[in-house]
């Protein structure tokens, strides 16, 4: 099953406002059709596709009809491509990111493609992410320096397969939603602490990355009782959403 | 130093040395300045000391980034204990890669098979090209009409050009004399050529006839030119013109009278810059521009009568 956290809303949810839809019909299918592929391609970046920038492209002064518009493709998407149009919030609003609905098996998984830089780049996501998430939710920029020598990765140098990890954890990352970032003040210079991204909350459950973690520690799951508590709790939101999803009783799904 | 300070395991208790230092520091504090740098020591000593206690925790496992790090590294090289300092490979990267990307709900990239086409290469290298061609064929172009002309002209246009020249000539040195009628003399006599000098007087000839110059004799009975604006609605204008025209006068001129002329009237400078080199039909308009320039520069500036000088000279002869 889809996870769902609570606090962004799937485009398919989502209610049209009404009087603002464009009225000729094959005009409008044309409209969605070039917004499901506008999203398709600028997908490629993986950053966010901002609303401003459909009005521009896509909706050329018809920015009334957004609402009608978007919510149609994000169902294209959705029962074509398997996608789910996510909209996350505060930082990120007004803007829209792809995640995958599809849960595909091993042999499903090898007919897509994934780039090796795209690979490796996953790679890190994933480490920062279980610092993160293991570390408490947010980590300390110098702990995670700290911590990526390691793993042969220096701030100041460049990367023979990342180059400047710098600029790609701090903002690319965050630029992509993998991470968020936020100053504090209380060191001298100031530094930053580092958080999941809404991307990230889309992408993959805590649970995995507990369980992964888990795997590469030679521990067990029920060891971290912090980090328990998180995966129970999300998946109480993920439930929560999906009674509200799914009025009819369902099997409930749990990892 | 931070790390040191706030891993629990350290024996040394320097967070609490620390705030030992700072309370002792305080006692002698007056001003606000020092009770300020106090204070922000005191929030930065609670910061790590919750950090430490955080790392502290009630869990039964504590997570230590850089231990986790190392797991990941080890895991990665399958329990083989490489060197720590090589860090993880690319190769390695791209394992773990794959092993996670599973886990992400990661959309595939929408990728084109037979991938982009290239758009502006090509454009811009025909620009370039395109230029230079346009250049080559005006250059082309401006050298045909030139032969062309040259050929046409023969004399004709030649002449033509010579005579345009030789008016240019005329209105200038006309302004520059405050519009006063310019001694004929001093006007078409070259001093380092009698054949040019002919040659100018013929081209003022032209003038005449065609009502751009009006030549008449001043009070002291010298020839004296104007240039004259060709106005074909002013009557009075074209009266007198058609009075000058019917006039008709037959001047010659010896070589020996050329060279009278030169002396009594001591020109140094001929006022009409030839264009170019003699003999040698070049219509180049960038050519005349620069005689016109070359002559402004050079030549001696016309200042005075025509008909003071004139005189002057002649009492000095």
């Amino acid at each position: 099953m889809a996870f769902n956290p609570s606090q962004s809303q799937a485009m398919s949810q989502s209610q049209s406002r009404p009087g603002t839809e464009i009225s000729d019909p094959v005009e409008k299918e044309k409209k969605v059709n070039e917004l499901v592929q506008y999203m398709l391609i600028m997908d490629q970046k993986k950053i966010p596709i901002k609303k401003k920038d459909i009005n521009r492209v896509i909706l050329k002064g018809q920015n009334r009809a957004f609402s009608g518009v978007m919510e149609e493709a994000a169902s294209k998407l959705l029962e074509v491509y398997g996608f789910k149009v996510i909209e996350p919030q505060d930082k990120l609003k007004d803007s829209y990111i792809l995640v995958n609905n599809l849960e595909l098996n091993d042999s499903q998984r090898k007919l897509i493609e994934v780039n090796e830089k795209d690979k490796g780049e996953m790679g890190l996501v994933f480490v920062v992410l279980a610092m993160v998430f293991m570390n408490q939710n947010v980590i300390h920029e110098d702990e995670m320096w700290h911590a990526l020598k390691k793993l042969g990765i220096f701030q100041d140098d460049v990367h023979s397969t990342f180059g400047n990890v710098k600029n790609l954890i701090m903002k690319e990352f965050v630029r992509k939603g993998y991470l968020r970032t936020e100053l504090n003040t209380s060191t001298d210079p100031p530094t930053n602490d580092i958080y999941w991204g809404q991307r990230a909350l889309h992408e993959i459950s805590k649970a995995d990355i507990l369980s992964t973690v888990c795997e590469i520690t030679e521990t067990q799951p029920a060891n971290w009782t912090f980090q328990m508590q998180q995966v129970d709790q999300q998946e109480q939101a993920m439930q929560t959403q999906d009674d509200a999803n799914n009025p009819a009783p369902g099997p409930s799904s749990s990892r | 130093q931070v790390q040191e300070v706030i891993n629990p395991s350290n024996e040394d208790d320097l967070l609490f040395e620390k705030l030992q230092t700072v309370d002792k520091l305080f006692k002698p504090v007056r001003n606000t300045r020092e009770a300020a740098l106090d204070s922000a020591s005191l929030v930065n000593i609670s910061e790590l000391g919750k950090k430490k206690a955080q790392a502290l925790k009630t869990d039964f496992l504590r997570f230590n980034a850089a231990d986790f790090c190392d797991k990941v590294r080890i895991k990665l090289s399958n329990g083989i204990t490489k060197s720590e300092n090589y860090g993880l490979s690319h190769d390695d990267w791209v394992k773990l890669g794959n092993g996670i990307t599973p886990l992400f709900k990661r959309t595939p990239v929408l990728n084109f098979m037979c991938g982009a086409f290239e758009r502006d290469v090509a454009p811009k290298k025909k620009r370039p090209v395109k230029e230079k061609e346009a250049e080559s064929d005006s250059s082309k172009v401006t050298k045909p009409t030139q032969l062309s002309s040259f050929e046409e002209t023969e004399r004709g246009e030649l002449t033509t050009a010579q005579v345009e020249h030789l008016l240019k000539t005329l209105w200038r040195f006309y302004e520059a004399n405050k519009k006063q009628p310019i001694c004929f003399f001093e006007f078409v006599t070259n001093p380092d050529s009698y054949g040019q000098t002919v040659e100018n007087i013929f081209y003022a000839s032209f003038l005449v006839r065609d009502g751009h110059a009006n030549v008449f004799l001043d009070e002291d009975e010298l020839p004296v030119i104007e240039p004259m604006q060709k106005d074909l609605n002013d009557a009075a204008a074209s009266a007198r013109q058609d009075s000058s025209k019917k006039q008709q006068i037959v001047m010659t001129l010896t070589p020996a009278e050329w060279r009278q002329i030169v002396k009594e009237f001591k020109i140094e400078v001929p006022l009409i810059q030839p264009m170019k080199q003699q003999q040698q039909p070049t219509v180049l308009k960038e050519s005349n521009l620069s005689n016109h320039s070359s002559s402004q520069e050079t030549n001696v500036p016309y200042d005075g009568k025509g008909k003071g000088k004139g005189k002057g000279k002649r009492i000095h002869s």
